[in-house]
């Protein structure tokens, strides 16, 4: 990126750190607002334990990657994007966080032809408590979205995921997919997912889905009986679990959320 | 060829909604004052001549429900007024052993919805309910010699007090339950009990009818069903009431047990008037390697709220449930299946479908919960909702609550409109626009019709084609 940077810092301990391109940027107590009007990216780094409020707009025929990848503890966020006319909103969530987080993503489609994704990766361990919304609002006609989210789930820890795709009347030609995957890796891991659909307009193409999965024992013998020891097999198993949201990163923020898997899960570390 | 073999079933028959929101003059014997006392309560407990337990558990439950409070979520039940409704109307009969005996307006209706052909045809049993009373019941002597009951629930209390205290509303759905089984409980009257003894399998299916006729009535039946280890049992209801400008209430209860490797399907087709609300609650406990199924079709009422669920509570014990909704105008059909895994080996499916036209609202919540114990189970929910036009609503809301990681669950939803290339072609093929509708909605809903006895099926159809008449400005 050789465009300017902006850091935005409120107080040595506390800051939320966001570097972009040619955005407007503004944060005032705990209320941050960006103005986008072209091609950009947002890169969020918060250390912060208070209630964010992050507000996006995106004007016409704008475009934003806004890439999160949060791994503090006490993560309590809440995003939302306005996207106008045939701009297109990226977003990716994903949550390292220890301890308990609370995140929220509103995407707001306003204007025709206004488009969002959502791409989203957790990963819970020990006590880990997460909440994670995500939500695409088709507030205009021809607006499309996608969401996919995929979770890792291990320990003690516990998600409660809901995502949610509104198409109000008088919002027509309108296609909307969201789909959440859980990997479960342990006997007290726990998962709620309640994908809602509220649909008012039958002029529209809609789909969700939600499946949850386990470390099952046939997919470890499988994988020793082929010369794996359980951890690489595991490993093995949670890297193929993200794909189709991983692949969407770049080659180096990839290689972050590779680490902090490792890191996390407590891969790798011994040989 | 295939174009005249459509056209042909397409008009075969002429629906009318008539036929199911016809009333009948009010003959009845008994009717209390509208809005519910205890004195209501004590009467209905009098006039069934009940023993004091019966009464006691009527007045637990009533002294509840005044405390209850409406639930908080759902379709909006503000115009529901509590105080209208008559909550016992006796029909003037006695209940009658052979189809000759019952009144003849009573067997007019029942006759117009199809009941004694039925029997003739296909079933083992039947039974029919006026308002708050049985008025026929029939079962096959075969099956009686082999110590199959197949009861009014009125009955059951006197004759099988044992059986009904064991199992009527203590584990499967307690009085507490939420405020319309309180409610229920307080007044249930009429109803069906069925007991299949261990091994024996009922090879044709027993079947009920329900029908409210008297105006501003509540119709509050219990269903008990009981089917004993490696017994089978297949059950279907039917529902209707005529239409008044007076709104009425059905807050039925249907309970049933499953115990070891027993095998039940419970079928039922909803068409109360469309100023009926529907507030219902179903629920099934399931033995080791027992067996549950549920064929559900809304097709009625103004407002549902109705989401039977499955209790898996034996190793290796599975539930299957089908649904389908149809909301037309003015109508809110909150619906959906519940499954709580409680064992281990434990599979469910759900199936749901659901029709929203003329600014209907359908609602698919639905709630599958997975408990540590429930290890090795599988979960498959799948939704599909069609939108026949852009002033009606679906909304889905399926809830996941896994507590443990031995599972495998997958739910997936669909909404959609009927694709243009298809009325396209079909009208290409000489089918009126309206006619390509039903056939397109025909085939969206096949999978849960062919799961229907032939009767059910055909009348479902026809309750389809007869809501989505004029749908086509």
């Amino acid at each position: 990126m050789s465009r300017s940077m902006k850091h935005i810092t409120r107080n040595t301990n506390q800051f939320l750190n966001i570097v972009s391109g040619s955005a407007d940027v503004d944060f005032v107590d705990n209320k941050m607002t960006v103005v986008v009007s072209e091609k950009d990216v947002v890169i969020e780094e918060l250390v912060c334990n208070e209630f964010v409020e992050i507000i996006i707009e995106l004007k016409k025929d704008a475009s934003l990657d806004y890439i999160a990848i949060q791994s503090e503890a006490g993560v309590n966020i809440s995003r939302t994007v306005e996207v106008a006319e045939n701009a297109a909103m990226r977003w990716f969530d994903i949550n390292f966080s220890n301890g308990q987080t609370k995140i929220s993503t509103v995407t707001k489609l306003i204007g025709d032809g206004a488009r969002g994704e959502t791409y989203g990766l957790f990963f819970a361990s020990d006590t880990d408590e997460y909440d994670v919304y995500h939500a695409t609002e088709h507030l205009a006609s021809h607006t499309t979205s996608d969401m996919k989210v995929k979770g890792v789930v291990g320990g003690k820890g516990f998600v409660n995921y809901k995502g949610l795709i509104r198409i109000p009347e008088g919002s027509s030609g309108c296609e909307g997919y969201q789909k959440e995957d859980t990997l479960l890796l342990s006997k007290d891991a726990k998962i709620y997912a309640v994908p809602d659909l509220e649909i008012a307009n039958n002029d529209v193409t809609c789909f969700h889905g939600v499946t949850t999965t386990h470390m099952s024992q046939e997919k470890l013998f499988y994988m020793q009986s082929r010369g794996l020891d359980t951890e690489t097999a595991e490993h093995l198993v949670v890297r193929a679990h993200l794909g189709g949201v991983l692949d969407q990163l770049s080659e180096q923020k990839k290689e972050t959320v590779l680490l902090l898997i490792d890191e996390k899960f407590g891969y790798g570390r011994e040989e | 060829m295939t174009n005249t073999s459509i056209k042909k079933h397409s008009l075969s028959f002429t629906p009318s909604r008539e036929l199911f929101d016809g009333a009948n003059k009010d003959t009845s014997k008994f009717k209390s004052k509208p809005g519910i006392t205890e004195d209501v309560v004590r009467e209905i407990s009098k006039q069934k001549n009940e023993p004091a337990w019966m009464l006691e558990k009527r007045l637990v439950a009533f002294a509840l429900f005044q405390e209850a409070s409406l639930p908080s979520w759902g379709p909006d039940l503000s115009d529901l007024n509590l105080d209208e409704i008559i909550y016992y109307v006796r029909p003037n009969t006695e209940e009658a052993r052979t189809w000759d005996d019952v009144p003849e307006d009573i067997k007019q209706t029942f006759d117009r919805l199809g009941i004694p052909e039925a029997e003739k045809a296909a079933l083992a049993g039947v039974g029919a309910q006026y308002d708050s009373d049985v008025v026929y019941h029939n079962i096959q002597a075969s099956l009686k010699k082999k110590g199959v009951i197949f009861e009014n629930m009125d009955v059951a209390v006197q004759q099988y007090p044992a059986l009904v205290k064991e199992y009527f509303m203590t584990q499967c759905v307690p009085i507490n339950d939420h405020k319309f089984v309180m409610l229920h409980a307080a007044v249930w009257s009429g109803g069906t009990f069925i007991y299949v003894p261990k091994g024996v399998k009922v090879e044709l299916p027993l079947q009920a009818y329900f029908r409210m006729n008297a105006k501003g009535g509540g119709q509050f039946e219990h269903t008990l069903i009981i089917v004993d280890e490696g017994a089978e049992l297949q059950y279907i209801e039917g529902c209707s009431a005529p239409r008044y400008a007076v709104n009425s209430l059905h807050a039925g209860c249907v309970e049933i047990f499953v115990h070891k490797h027993a095998r039940c399907r419970y079928s039922s087709i909803e068409n109360w008037s469309k100023n009926t609300y529907n507030l219902n609650t179903k629920r099934a406990l399931v033995d080791e390697q027992g067996v549950v199924e549920w064929i559900n079709g809304n097709m009625g009422s103004g407002v549902t709220m109705l989401y039977p669920c499955s209790v898996l509570r034996g190793r290796g014990s599975r539930s299957d449930s089908l649904g389908i909704a149809f909301a037309g105008p003015g109508q809110d059909q909150d619906t959906g299946s519940k499954v709580i895994h409680a064992a281990p080996d434990t599979k469910s499916t759900i199936r749901a479908k659901s029709i929203s036209a003329g600014g209907g609202i359908s609602t698919y919540r639905g709630l599958v919960k997975v408990t540590k114990k429930a290890t090795n189970s599988r979960v498959s929910v799948e939704c599909d909702a069609l939108l026949m036009d852009d002033i009606s609503v679906s909304n889905t809301h399926p809830y996941m609550k896994i507590d443990t990681n031995d599972v495998d669950i997958v739910h997936e939803a669909t909404v959609g409109k009927i694709g243009d290339d298809e009325i396209f072609y079909l009208m290409s093929r000489g089918l009126s626009e309206e006619q390509a509708m039903q056939m397109v909605v025909a085939g969206f809903i096949e999978p849960i019709v062919k799961a229907l006895p032939l009767e059910y099926a055909l009348e479902l159809n026809k309750l389809i084609e007869l809501e989505m008449e004029g749908s086509v400005g």
